[in-house]
């Protein structure tokens, strides 16, 4: 199958290594894959591309082209003029090829209620009966880019064409076998169900957030309610663990949308709340800080374990640690920070500032500091000799921002440990 | 005043009848005759009882109380406040930095520094004790430090920039506490900054209200450096009364002698006014206000707004004998403008001394009071049209509205409750001059309106910080030129003091036995105070 894809971003490298490794011929927007250690990029997924390429399946730099099918995977703003006027000009394109030629438009990322239909629409009061759209959300996760869309536990097509179904059908067959893992609803319910999905995930993270604050002001565990709250099966362990706030470029950008939809104007809505706790979590490892020092940072020293907003990415989108960084920096605090893939990506978005020291190693970050914060929960950040690092600090003062260690360990070994509702309560 | 040649000459001229419907009648170009343009502002004098007579023998008296001299002294910094041997020196607030005499460069430093403060907290810099970033402002301070940026601040609240919109900021002026109490119900003691405005660092309402904000912070944080530090900025002419109450020098705003409370919004006391609405608003406010300096400092006198203000209130006082004088904005966004014009006009020239402390012989400032003028219309417009009081009016309004509620649905609707507003201002202003000549004569006694009640309209192009800016100014200014006339000094205000000494001498008597009331007090305190202590028990 002929595929055009549009958009340089995770989601289109995603479909197209995994589409071009089932034999499709992928015609890219993109005039060449993106470096290795892009934040666009993991070590698998470009392995794949890589393959792909030398297969002759890769072809750069191509806007129109007689393919079957048109994937557009870019982000576009509220007014969707672009994706518009685009549409128009590839239906003119399809329109004078020879032959009755036609194909499917594929959007998958998160759109605007009703757009899909709005767009069909338009096309067709213009003449355009070559393309069907179909709303087909990616569920692509960083971090497991790959194997996220390979292994996807359902795809979700909207679509109200059985023409476009059978072609997404059957183009997805070799990552639906073992099950038809293939849900086909409306197109409007399956845009609100691409962003409602992220919308819940956030709510529940804001819920536990919340609660860990109630534990951290009456001495309880949130480690354990998280394990009980997570055994009632209708509930589940996902997405529950309390943290110093998420992030990722998608995942925000679909509660931005969402929150678009609701047109929440009173701010009392649920997902402003879901949101303003987010946000109050992004900073409070800066509050407890604050806290601990009284209100005086001057001059201080500060480890940033981690910048990615999640392990195994380069990505720092909507990172707690860029809320951090920038606050640290305001009130003069030296910071030192270390991350084992995100760093060059920090450096792109921040530049050289002074104060704003890049380290190697853990160790190194956290060398003479007064506080060690732990933004991002790197495995290798888990079993590492604290002990030794607590002696080369000025104060031996862990703030983790993912419960990743034992707070009685901790104390034991003279830290002053403090979690998300766990730990110390500073 | 009265020693004036034209003096005589204008008692002269008010002798003869001067009705407005006939005035109206044989000047058929007056309306455009009589209305002059300044930056930002227009003002139609028409419907005032003045002929071109009149207005020569005011220029006159203008002349010979030598009001020129006495504007190039105000702008120069000279002392024009001589009970207190201080200049005033509010124009320089609003000069531009590049036009800054070196020894004033002191006025855009603290300007510099206001605005650091105005970034570190809208940014979310700022931090409270607990470290969260502060959500509310409270203004604490009166008089000057209240009125002005209050009235600035609701004034402008449709220009707030968007960083300036995730705060909220709020006033509480009263010695009462009447007003934190209700505040303090509902704020976050953790993301609450309250700014203390005093010039002297003494006012006891302030300081009173500053004081029980203290202990409400503490009561949630003990460490009373930190809230000190995290909860308090100082907006003072008394560096060291700051300090002595504890507030770090990094907390500290300053003004100067040189800037009268009631002119003081121009300087770091409109701090309030750049956190709400942004620091570039007040600089446009700044700028309004300057347009208007170069215009009172340059222009013909009778081309002169707020010097022909000024002519025109001292005709109606001194030789109309009309002592009152309603404010009366068209505009719900100037609800706090009467309120500042009352300290404005009635703590500057209120006075019954001459600059040299001399008993004087005729009458100042008028009472002066005033409100949204289409809700006064429910309330004391009857006394306008059919009372037995002279009074004049200042009508003010703005030309067009709503230009930025475009996009709303119901944005015609509003634009049409816009026009209606505009038809009762200007009809308003027409009753109150031409009574039942403005429309068919009955014989019904109560539906007779006689008229003839002057008023000035002040009409703006839209209400902009430029042009609130120019507003103020313009009032400022009229208040001064009214004070040269009449030989008094505008920026003292002695009479204030009395009653703040006796409340001092008061204070400790009404917890003690009244024994010692027995001697010092009038009967009617003493039993006052006697049924106050009973209640109490």
């Amino acid at each position: 199958m002929n595929v055009l894809m549009l958009g340089n971003n995770l989601e289109s490298w995603t479909l197209t290594a995994a589409l071009a490794s089932t034999g499709c011929v992928v015609h890219l927007s993109a005039a060449q894959l993106p470096e290795a250690d892009s934040e666009l990029m993991e070590p698998d997924l470009y392995r794949l591309l890589l393959k792909q390429q030398d297969a002759g399946r890769l072809v750069y730099a191509s806007s129109m082209a007689a393919v079957e099918l048109l994937i557009d995977a870019r982000h576009h703003d509220k007014g969707q003029h672009q994706l518009q006027q685009d549409l128009l000009d590839f239906a003119s394109h399809v329109a004078a090829l020879p032959g009755d030629h036609t194909c499917v438009v594929a959007l998958v990322q998160p759109v605007p209620v009703g757009t899909t239909e709005r767009l069909q629409t338009l096309l067709q009061q213009q003449g355009y009966h070559q393309l069907t759209l179909v709303y087909w959300p990616g569920f692509v996760q960083a971090g497991r880019a790959l194997e996220s869309f390979t292994r996807a536990g359902r795809i979700i097509l909207g679509s109200n064409q059985p023409v476009a179904t059978r072609l997404i059908r059957r183009l997805m067959s070799p990552f639906n076998r073992s099950r038809d893992a293939l849900m086909v609803m409306p197109p409007k319910e399956a845009e609100l169900t691409k962003i409602a999905i992220n919308g819940m995930l956030a709510t529940r993270v804001s819920f536990m957030n919340e609660l860990s604050e109630l534990a951290s002001q009456r001495g309880i565990d949130i480690e354990t309610v998280r394990q009980g709250i997570g055994s009632d099966g209708r509930i589940g362990h996902q997405y529950l663990y309390p943290g110093c706030g998420f992030g990722g470029e998608a995942f925000l950008q679909t509660l931005d949308q969402l929150a678009d939809e609701l047109q929440d104007r009173t701010g009392f809505g649920l997902l402003c709340s879901v949101r303003a706790i987010n946000d109050q979590q992004k900073d409070l490892l800066f509050q407890k800080l604050w806290r601990f020092y009284r209100a005086d940072l001057k001059g201080k020293r500060v480890a940033l374990w981690g910048c990615a907003f999640k392990p195994n990415t380069a990505s720092i989108a909507g990172s707690p640690a860029l809320v951090l960084i920038e606050a640290l920096l305001a009130h003069d605090v030296q910071v030192q920070v270390y991350d084992p893939m995100a760093l060059p990506t920090l450096k792109k978005h921040l530049g050289q500032r002074s104060e704003l020291i890049y380290a190697s190693s853990p160790e190194a970050a956290a060398e003479s500091a007064d506080a060690i914060l732990l933004v991002t929960e790197w495995k290798e950040f888990w079993n590492l000799n604290l002990q030794k690092i607590q002696s080369s600090m000025n104060t031996p003062l862990l703030l983790d921002g993912r419960n990743i260690y034992d707070p009685q360990d901790m104390h034991h070994q003279g830290w002053t440990y403090s979690g998300i509702g766990r730990g110390q309560a500073i | 005043m009265k020693k004036l040649d034209a003096f005589s000459r204008l008692t002269e001229l008010s002798q003869r009848p001067l009705i407005l419907a006939d005035l109206f009648a044989d000047q058929p170009g007056r309306g455009q005759d009589f209305s002059l343009q300044a930056p930002w502002l227009r003002l139609d004098y028409s419907k005032q009882r003045v002929t071109a007579e009149v207005l020569a023998a005011l220029q006159q008296l203008a002349t010979q109380a030598e009001l020129q001299s006495w504007r190039e002294k105000l702008f120069t910094g000279e002392v024009v406040n001589a009970s207190e041997n201080r200049a005033a020196l509010h124009t320089a607030l609003r000069t531009p930095a590049e036009n800054q005499p070196a020894e004033l460069a002191c006025v855009e430093e603290q300007l510099q520094r206001m605005e650091q403060l105005v970034t570190r907290i809208q940014s979310g810099v700022w931090r409270g004790f607990s470290g969260k970033r502060i959500t509310d402002v409270v203004n604490l301070g009166v008089g000057g430090s209240d009125l002005g940026p209050l009235m600035v601040t609701h004034a402008l609240r449709e220009h707030a920039q968007p960083e300036a919109k995730s705060l909220r900021v709020h006033f509480a002026s009263t010695i009462d506490g009447s007003q934190l109490f209700d505040l303090l119900e509902h704020l976050n003691p953790e993301t609450t900054l309250f700014i203390i405005c005093s010039k002297s660092f003494t006012t006891i309402d302030t300081l009173s209200n500053a004081s029980t904000v203290r202990s409400w912070l503490n009561s949630h944080c003990a460490d009373e450096q930190r809230v000190l530090r995290c909860h308090f900025i100082g907006v003072s002419a008394a560096a060291d009364k700051m300090h002595a109450w504890g507030l770090p020098a990094e907390n500290q705003l300053a003004f100067w002698q040189w800037v009268g409370g009631r002119f003081s919004l121009w300087s770091t006391i409109g701090l309030p006014i750049a956190l709400a609405l942004g620091a570039p608003v007040f600089r446009q406010l700044l700028a309004g206000a300057h347009a208007m300096d170069e215009h009172f400092r340059h222009a013909p006198l009778l081309q002169n707004l707020p010097v022909m203000l000024g002519l025109l209130g001292v005709w109606n006082v001194n030789f109309l004998d009309i002592r009152a004088h309603a404010i009366l904005p068209y505009d719900g966004r100037l609800k706090y403008f009467p309120s500042y014009l009352e300290q404005l006009e009635m703590e500057s020239n209120g006075k019954s001394v001459s600059r040299d402390g001399e008993p004087i012989d005729h009458a100042t400032c008028p009472v002066l009071w005033g409100e949204i003028g289409a809700n006064a219309q429910h309330a004391f417009y009857q006394l306008l049209h059919q009372g037995t009081q002279a009074v004049a009016s200042d009508f003010i309004l703005a030309a067009r509205r709503y230009d930025n509620a475009r996009h709303y649905a119901h944005h015609a609707e509003l634009q049409a409750q816009h026009q209606l507003n505009i038809a009762n201002c200007l009809a308003q202003s027409r009753v109150l001059a031409l009574g039942n000549a403005a429309v068919e004569p009955t014989d019904n006694p109560f539906r007779h309106y006689p008229g003839n009640q002057p008023s000035s309209t002040l009409l703006m192009e839209s209400l902009e910080p430029e042009s609130l800016g120019a507003l103020i100014a313009a009032y400022e200014h009229k208040v001064f030129t009214q004070a040269v006339i009449w030989g008094i000094n505008p920026f003292d205000q002695w009479g204030v003091e009395l009653g703040k000494q006796v409340a001092l001498q008061l204070q400790p008597l009404l917890v003690s036995t009244l024994d010692e009331g027995e001697v010092l007090l009038d009967s009617s305190t003493l039993q006052l105070a006697r049924y106050i202590q009973e209640q109490q028990a």
